[in-house]
C-alpha cells in the first residue's frame, strides 16, 4: 500500500508499455514450438508472468478489473476444452484419440498438413490453460485464499 | 574462433564468481538482490556465446530474450516486498 | 559438451545449493535459489537440452521467484532452525 500514488508513476508507465510486447513474444514462443525451443507450456508461463507483472505494478484491486477470477476460471476450462475437444474430434472422425490424420476429413488439406494444424491447436489450448493456472495460483498465494466477494472500489 | 568464444565465456564465468561472493556473503539482503540481477545479465551473454560455440545461434537467442524479460519481474517483486508490509 | 564450462558450472551449482540451505534468512535463500536457477539453465544449455533450459528459464526466473516471495510475505521471514 503506497502513501502517495505518484510514487509509482515510473513503474506503472514502464509496465504499461512493456506488457504488450511480452505477450507478443509469448505468442511467438507458442506458435514456433515445433521449430525452435519453446512450445505451449513455456509460452503459457510467459503469458502468465506478464499478467502477474500487471498485478505487481498496479495493485490487486485495479488489476482485478482487467482480469478477474471469473475470467481466469473460464480461460482455464477453455484451454482444457480445446485440448480434449481436438482429441475427441479425432476420435469421432474415425481415428484413435489425438490421431490428427483423421482431421483430414473435415479440413481436406492432406494428412501431413492436418497433423501440423492439430499440433498447433493443442499447443494453443495448453498455453491458455497454463496461463490461467499461473494467474490463479498467484492470486491464491498472495491473498491467502480469502478474496472479498465484491470490492466496493 | 572457437577458442576465442570459449575464452570469453570462461572469463565471464570468472566475473560471475565475483558476483557470487556477494550473493552468498552479502551482509544485507539488497546486496544479494543486486548481485543476482548482475548474474542474470551475465547469464544472458554466456547463453548467446554458447550459441556461437555450438554453431546454432538462432535457437539460443530465444532463451536469452526470456531472461532479459523475466529478470525485470523478479526485481520488481522484491522491491514490492521491501516497500510494503506485505505483498499485494 | 564443453568440459571446461561444465566443471565451472557444476562447482557454482554446488556452492549455491549449500549456501541456500545454510542461510537463516528465508528471503536471502530465495535470492540464492534464483541464482541457482540461472546456473541450472546454463548447464542444461551446455548439455544440448534447449527445451529444458527454456522451461527452467521461464519457470525459475519468472514465476517461481515471485510465488516464493508471495509465500514469504504471508508467513515468517526467519527460519526456525
Amino acid at each position: 500500500m503506497l502513501s502517495r500514488e505518484s510514487d509509482n508513476l515510473i513503474v506503472k508507465t514502464v509496465v504499461r508499455i512493456f506488457v504488450p510486447f511480452i505477450q507478443v513474444y509469448a505468442l511467438y514462443v507458442i506458435a514456433h514450438g515445433h521449430y525452435s525451443p519453446g512450445g505451449g507450456f513455456q509460452g503459457g508461463v510467459i503469458l502468465g508472468a506478464s499478467i502477474v507483472l500487471l498485478f505487481l505494478a498496479y495493485g490487486r484491486r485495479q488489476a482485478m478489473r482487467r482480469m478477474g477470477e471469473g475470467l481466469t476460471a473460464f480461460m482455464n476450462s477453455t484451454g482444457v476444452f480445446i485440448y480434449g475437444g481436438i482429441g475427441l474430434l479425432c476420435l469421432l472422425l474415425g481415428g484413435n484419440l489425438l490421431d490428427y490424420a483423421s482431421l483430414d476429413r473435415i479440413l481436406h488439406v492432406g494428412a501431413a498438413q492436418s497433423r501440423s494444424l492439430g499440433i498447433l491447436g493443442v499447443e494453443v489450448g495448453v498455453g491458455i490453460a497454463v496461463m490461467a493456472a499461473m494467474i490463479s495460483i498467484f492470486l491464491d498465494i498472495s491473498t491467502g485464499g480469502d478474496l472479498p466477494d465484491d470490492d466496493n472500489d | 574462433m572457437h577458442a576465442f568464444f570459449l575464452g570469453t565465456s570462461l572469463f565471464l564465468c570468472l566475473l560471475v564468481l565475483v558476483c557470487l561472493y556477494r550473493v552468498i556473503w552479502g551482509p544485507t539482503t539488497i546486496d544479494r538482490m543486486v548481485a543476482a540481477g548482475a548474474i542474470g545479465t551475465k547469464t544472458l551473454i554466456i547463453l548467446v556465446l554458447m550459441g556461437f560455440l555450438y554453431d546454432r545461434i538462432a535457437m539460443f537467442i530465444d532463451i536469452s530474450m526470456v531472461y532479459a524479460i523475466l529478470n525485470f519481474i523478479g526485481t520488481l517483486a522484491f522491491a514490492k516486498y521491501f516497500e510494503g508490509a506485505g505483498e499485494i | 559438451m564443453i568440459w571446461q564450462l561444465d566443471i565451472v558450472l557444476l562447482v557454482f551449482i554446488v556452492i549455491c545449493a549449500v549456501a541456500a540451505i545454510t542461510v537463516r534468512d528465508l528471503l536471502s535463500a530465495v535470492i540464492i535459489l534464483g541464482a541457482y536457477s540461472f546456473f541450472m539453465c546454463l548447464l542444461w544449455t551446455e548439455m544440448g537440452a534447449v527445451d529444458v533450459a527454456f522451461t527452467e528459464a521461464s519457470v525459475g526466473a519468472g514465476i517461481g521467484t515471485v510465488l516464493f516471495i508471495a509465500a514469504i510475505a504471508r508467513t515468517a521471514r526467519r527460519s526456525k532452525d
